[in-house]
């Protein structure tokens, strides 16, 4: 076996069966190995589409997303796709063709320097210089990639070693994982704070969905009778039905949410990184809590606000040893509910036309329970995340740290190949949307029934909504009044389409489109002056939102 | 300023790895020196910041190339 075909039965060895993917002249080894191999390979038309797909598909199985690329272009092309998962820790391998060893450091055809250009974005990084170790590289990448908290690693394969067949395979020995189950110490120091707190709050973030700790979270949830607040990779971790589930929480978070933390005396933070978007001025996020900090990784705790207490180690451990006990006052349970009741939204919109998070929840009331919704970045993404109550995690496919434009069609796409009897929703922006448009070729390729809804108000809607409410209306490249059909760009693509503007036929619209057998595209005109509300301005504390002008 | 006494495994980019996690966090290396010792190599780097220095102690040790860190005293 030459190494390109290492790398494949490793691979299967791995148990991967799903590669996303672009060929190139480097990368050609791997290609002629797939010949032959219990791998399928998904051929995007741009690698940013493979590297997104991949993503997509990990954030769904919770199992490492697997894309390839040939050298130069091609690897520069995955780039954004590795810095997306690697700011929301998604477990990935990116596999970059490299020119022959022979000519690595002479501006060879295709020649970048991937490794440097992707150091500061990757969990780690192999160049693969021995076609003997690539077995070890392979399943130490994967290992690596899932392992603690899980990221994005990139293997650079020279064609020459991909070609080359070695006597035989290096032999190896993985050591065991790095990360270890809390101390007994720090989880007393936990309970301590716990039992003397009148006003605890859990603030979950996404490691709840990437530690695999739900149900854990759901069990401490119940039995300690807290309420909690959630970023925007934790929605559905509980789901918001429940009365102490107080929503999203940050700048467009729910005033409920963001009136709890600031009232909290004390903070169970689940997997959360205090991001800037989450705590408005950090300086008075919480101004009356003390800090019990679980995560898995230690580089996450105090790196922006000292944690009274830091509880390191996998979640569901964490979360299973400190459940059994109730905390906090009933006064404080009863105006945690009282205040969502009194703030629960308003969806009561005058106007002919289509309000998007109307018609956004009533896709979620028409929507199979599990249905996946993808989506891109913008107003659209946090209309989603205020107004489609997601029942866990696992459904809500959102660029959080990153936020790439762009993301959410080639996610939707490695979102149905893991879960192919799902319905799987891509809710888009017309201006995310042309950011990877020419992956309807995907989706038409292989047949994905992806139900496509772009929200298109003519503009750059969140770069419309900030120069309108910071910059005196001075508006400055944010108009795209000239878009294209977007009825007649899916059709050109063989997608059915059709297009939506009047609010009393969303009840219609929805329907068809969630009963398409295949593919279907809704084309949904909005205003243009729609604004995301509630807005905690920048530089300003999570109890300072600005409000709909029209809300009383 | 802090000196900090690093092991590492010597592979393709480990030391950009680990000069660029400590600038992109915000610190300035100020003087380093390296010695090989067997297998691994020890690195002693000094750096300038404002930031508690256990915070980059964290990011380090997280790298996969990184063995051990301390600060020395």
């Amino acid at each position: 076996m030459n190494g390109a075909q290492l790398v494949v039965r490793a691979l299967e060895d791995e148990g991967v069966r799903t590669v996303f993917g672009y060929p190139g002249g480097a990368i050609l080894p791997f290609y002629d190995a797939l010949h032959g191999s219990k791998l399928r390979h998904v051929l995007v038309r741009h690698e940013q589409g493979a590297a997104l797909a991949a993503d997509g598909f990990a954030r769904v199985t919770g199992e490492v997303g697997v894309c390839v690329a040939t050298s130069g272009p091609g690897a520069t092309n995955l780039v954004t796709g590795i810095a997306n998962a690697f700011l929301d820790s998604v477990p990935m391998l990116a596999l970059t063709g490299q020119v022959p060893t022979s000519v690595m450091g002479t501006d060879a055809f295709q020649e970048v320097d991937v490794l440097g250009i992707t150091m500061p974005i990757v969990k780690h990084s192999f160049l693969a210089t021995e076609a003997a170790d690539l077995p070890y590289v392979i399943h130490k990448a994967m290992r690596i990639a899932r392992s603690g908290r899980p990221g994005p690693v990139l293997v650079d394969l020279p064609k020459d070693v991909l070609n080359r067949v070695p006597t035989c395979p290096t032999p190896f020995e993985l050591n065991s994982e790095r990360w270890s189950r809390p101390t007994a110490e720090s989880l007393d120091g936990a309970l301590a704070l716990l039992g003397g707190a009148k006003r605890p709050l859990i603030y979950a973030g996404g490691g709840v969905r990437i530690g695999k700790a739900v149900a854990e979270l759901r069990a401490f949830a119940t039995a300690s009778q807290m309420p909690s607040v959630m970023t925007l990779q934790a929605l559905g971790a509980i789901p918001g039905a429940h009365p102490l589930a107080m929503g999203m929480l940050g700048m467009h978070g729910l005033k409920a949410a963001n009136f709890a933390v600031q009232q909290c005396d004390l903070l169970l933070v689940v997997g959360a990184r205090f991001d800037d978007r989450v705590t408005g001025v950090l300086a008075k996020f919480a101004p009356n809590a003390k800090v019990v900090h679980l995560d898995v990784d230690p580089a996450e705790v105090g790196k922006l606000r000292r944690p009274d207490v830091a509880v390191i180690g996998e979640l569901r451990h964490a979360l299973t040893a400190l459940t059994g006990r109730r905390y906090g006052t009933d006064d404080w349970r009863n105006a945690c509910s009282e205040s969502k009741r009194a703030h629960a939204w308003d969806y009561d919109m005058p106007g002919d036309g289509v309000y998007a998070p109307r018609m956004l929840r009533d896709l979620a009331q028409a929507a199979p329970r599990d249905a996946i919704v993808a989506c891109d970045v913008g107003q659209h993404q946090m209309w989603v995340a205020q107004h489609y109550p997601f029942q866990h995690p696992t459904q809500h496919l959102t660029s959080g740290g990153l936020g790439t434009m762009g993301f959410g069609l080639p996610a939707a796409i490695g979102a149905q190949f893991a879960r192919p009897g799902r319905t799987v929703i891509n809710v888009s922006g017309d201006g995310s949307f042309m950011m990877n448009v020419q992956e309807l070729a995907t989706v038409r390729r292989y047949g994905l029934p992806i139900k496509m809804i772009v929200i298109d108000n003519q503009c750059l809607g969140m770069v419309r909504q900030w120069q309108e409410l910071f910059l005196d209306r001075r508006y400055s490249e944010v108009d795209l009044s000239d878009n294209p059909d977007f009825t007649r760009v899916a059709e050109s693509f063989g997608i059915p389409a059709f297009r939506l503007d009047k609010g009393a036929d969303t009840g219609a619209a929805i329907e068809r489109l969630l009963a398409a057998p295949g593919p279907l595209l809704a084309h949904v005109v909005i205003d243009r002056e729609a604004n995301v509300w509630p807005f905690v301005p920048p530089g300003k504390p999570n109890d300072e939102m600005m409000e709909a002008p029209c809300t009383p | 300023m802090h000196a900090l006494i690093l092991n590492l495994i010597p592979t393709t980019g480990s030391l950009v790895r680990i000069i660029g996690t400590a600038e992109r966090r915000g610190w300035e290396p100020v003087a380093m020196a390296m010695t090989s010792r067997g297998s691994e190599v020890e690195l002693r780097l000094q750096v300038r910041g404002t930031q508690p220095v256990d915070r980059l102690v964290r990011q380090l040790t997280r790298l996969l190339d990184v063995a051990s860190v301390r600060v020395e005293p």
